[in-house]
This record gives C-alpha cells, sequence and structure tokens, in this order.
C-alpha cells in the first residue's frame, strides 16, 4: 500500500539521488565579467562540508555557496569580512572576491564546519 | 529521571520493532514519519523551554540552534509528504513520546540556574542519542519509499552533529 502511494515520488527520487551523488565537485565557470577573464567558482555545502574544503581563486572571481543540506548553513569568514547569512536549502548566496589572502570561514550554526578561501593576484 | 526516560522511549520502539503497538509487522513509512515529526517537535518544545529559562549563552545557542534545525528538517518533511499526497498516522509510539516528553518538560521547568543547564544539555543528548539510534538501526531500514529514506538519512546527519554538540555543552557545564 505504502509503495502504491509512493510510487509516484520513486523516479523523481531516483534521479534526485543521482543527481546529488555525481554534483559533488566543485565547479568552475567562466563568465565574461568586466575583468575580462573572472571566473565563477562554486561550493557545494553538503553532508556538513564544504566542497571543496579549500578553494583558490583570482582577484575578480565571483566565488557562489550553494547549500544542498537539510540544515541551514553560512559561509562566514573568521574575520566576519563577508557572510553569507541563512541558506536553507537549495538556496546560494556569491560575491566577487577584490583583495589577496587567505580566508578561514565557517558556519555560525555548526562551526565544525571549515572551509578556507584563497585569492591570489590575477595572472596577466 | 533522565535514565527513565530513556529507558521508557527504548521500550517503546522496541515494542514498534517487534509489531507490538501496530497492527502489522512493525511501523509503516506514514507511522514512521509521524514518530519522526513528532520526535522533532519534542526537541523543539525543549528548546524553547531553555530559552525561556537559560541565561547560559551556550545553551541559549543551542537551543536556537535546535529551532531551527528541526523546524527545517520538520518543514522539509511536511513538503514531502505533501508533494507525495500521504498523511503521517498517529500510533501508540508518538503517543507514548509525547506523553514521555510531557513529564520530562514538567521536570525541566522546576530546575533554575545551571541546574537547570545541566539537566537541559543532559536531556539533549540523552534523547539525541536515543532518537538516532532509533533512526539508524529501525526507521531507515524498514522505510520502503526512496525519498523519505533519503530524507530521514540527511536528518540524522543533522542529528548526530547536535548530539556530539550536545555532548560537549555537557562536558562544559560540570
Amino acid at each position: 500500500m505504502i509503495m502504491k502511494i509512493f510510487s509516484l515520488g520513486t523516479a523523481l527520487a531516483i534521479l534526485l539521488v543521482l543527481t546529488g551523488a555525481f554534483n559533488t565537485q566543485a565547479k568552475t565557470s567562466a563568465s565574461q565579467g568586466a575583468s575580462g577573464n573572472a571566473k565563477t567558482h562554486i561550493v557545494e555545502i553538503k553532508g556538513f562540508k564544504y566542497n571543496p574544503e579549500v578553494l583558490t581563486v583570482s582577484v575578480g572571481d565571483t566565488v557562489r555557496w550553494i547549500n544542498l543540506d537539510a540544515a541551514p548553513h553560512t559561509a562566514t569568514a573568521g574575520n566576519e569580512s563577508w557572510n553569507s547569512g541563512k541558506l536553507k536549502r537549495n538556496e546560494e548566496w556569491a560575491f566577487t572576491v577584490t583583495e589577496t589572502g587567505e580566508t578561514r570561514y565557517i558556519c555560525i550554526y555548526h562551526p565544525v564546519m571549515k572551509g578556507t578561501l584563497i585569492v591570489k593576484e590575477r595572472d596577466q | 529521571m533522565l535514565k527513565r526516560f530513556l529507558m521508557t522511549g527504548t521500550a517503546v520502539v522496541g515494542m514498534a520493532l517487534s509489531g507490538a503497538a501496530f497492527a502489522d509487522s512493525g511501523p509503516s513509512d506514514m507511522q514512521i514519519a509521524h514518530i519522526a515529526y513528532t520526535a522533532g517537535n519534542i526537541d523543539i518544545r525543549y528548546a524553547h523551554l531553555a530559552l525561556a529559562k537559560s541565561a547560559n549563552p551556550a545553551v541559549r545557542d543551542f537551543a536556537q540552534l535546535m529551532l531551527q534545525d528541526h523546524e527545517a528538517v520538520n518543514d522539509q518533511a511536511l513538503a514531502l509528504l505533501a508533494k507525495l499526497g500521504a498523511n503521517p498516522e498517529d500510533n501508540p509510539t508518538s503517543q507514548k513520546l509525547v506523553s514521555d516528553a510531557h513529564s520530562k518538560l514538567d521536570e525541566l521547568a522546576d530546575l533554575h540556574g545551571v541546574n537547570f543547564d545541566r539537566a537541559y544539555a543532559a536531556n539533549e543528548l540523552a534523547y539525541h542519542k536515543f532518537v538516532n539510534k532509533t533512526v539508524e538501526e529501525t526507521f531507515i531500514p524498514n522505510t520502503d519509499n526512496r525519498e523519505f529514506k533519503s530524507l530521514l538519512g540527511e536528518a540524522l546527519q543533522v542529528f548526530k552533529i547536535h548530539q556530539n554538540h550536545a555532548a560537549k555543552m555537557v562536558k562544559n557545564l560540570r
């Protein structure tokens, strides 16, 4: 009986699971920003981890965090120079980096989650 | 008292496992959904009590986190049920959980200051251990629907983080 009730959702569920399973690698895509070669980098938040945990980008690039977890999360710089605010499931937040340096960040709700953003000068 | 609560809950789940509390061989998906949702709501009630009674920042932060995360998981459970056109089914296990929680809430409400903080922290640790064990060993293996099983797995991941957090809170309040 239950199986009949759920049959309509099963196909979608499998699709969602498969999509999630093969969607765990960080992605970087080229974009046509004002700085020419600027790229957009994606950090997936899943399983209470940032993926990738360490991301190296160039000045002018954009970093986008997407929360795929059931619990809300944040990406908050240790020095609080940037903060995504609360990201519910499937919500995302992005910002364009303007300064070089290494910033460690956490989820303020679940501080066991740690990430590092490294920003370098853009190669000419 | 904590031990009694935990033992009572364990006995209830034992009944569910044996099928004694249900008409068929064990809890159905919709009964599991009701129990899981009820368990989340109970922890939300504990959190509201902590926010009303505690002045300890660490305890208040934890309670706020419980509100946020359990509400998020429960909202997603309701959304999934709505999408599937299914309704959670009340059952003796859910009713027993609620009954025991009322007793625990009364007990906690009579405590003050650090005594409340310690009791709340200890209860959160015991409760999450109990719920996590039940979800991992009973609910997930017995759930048929893949989406629901997946959500239970994600919820378990959240609740294990809470359990670790509660363990640290207990240690820091000694």
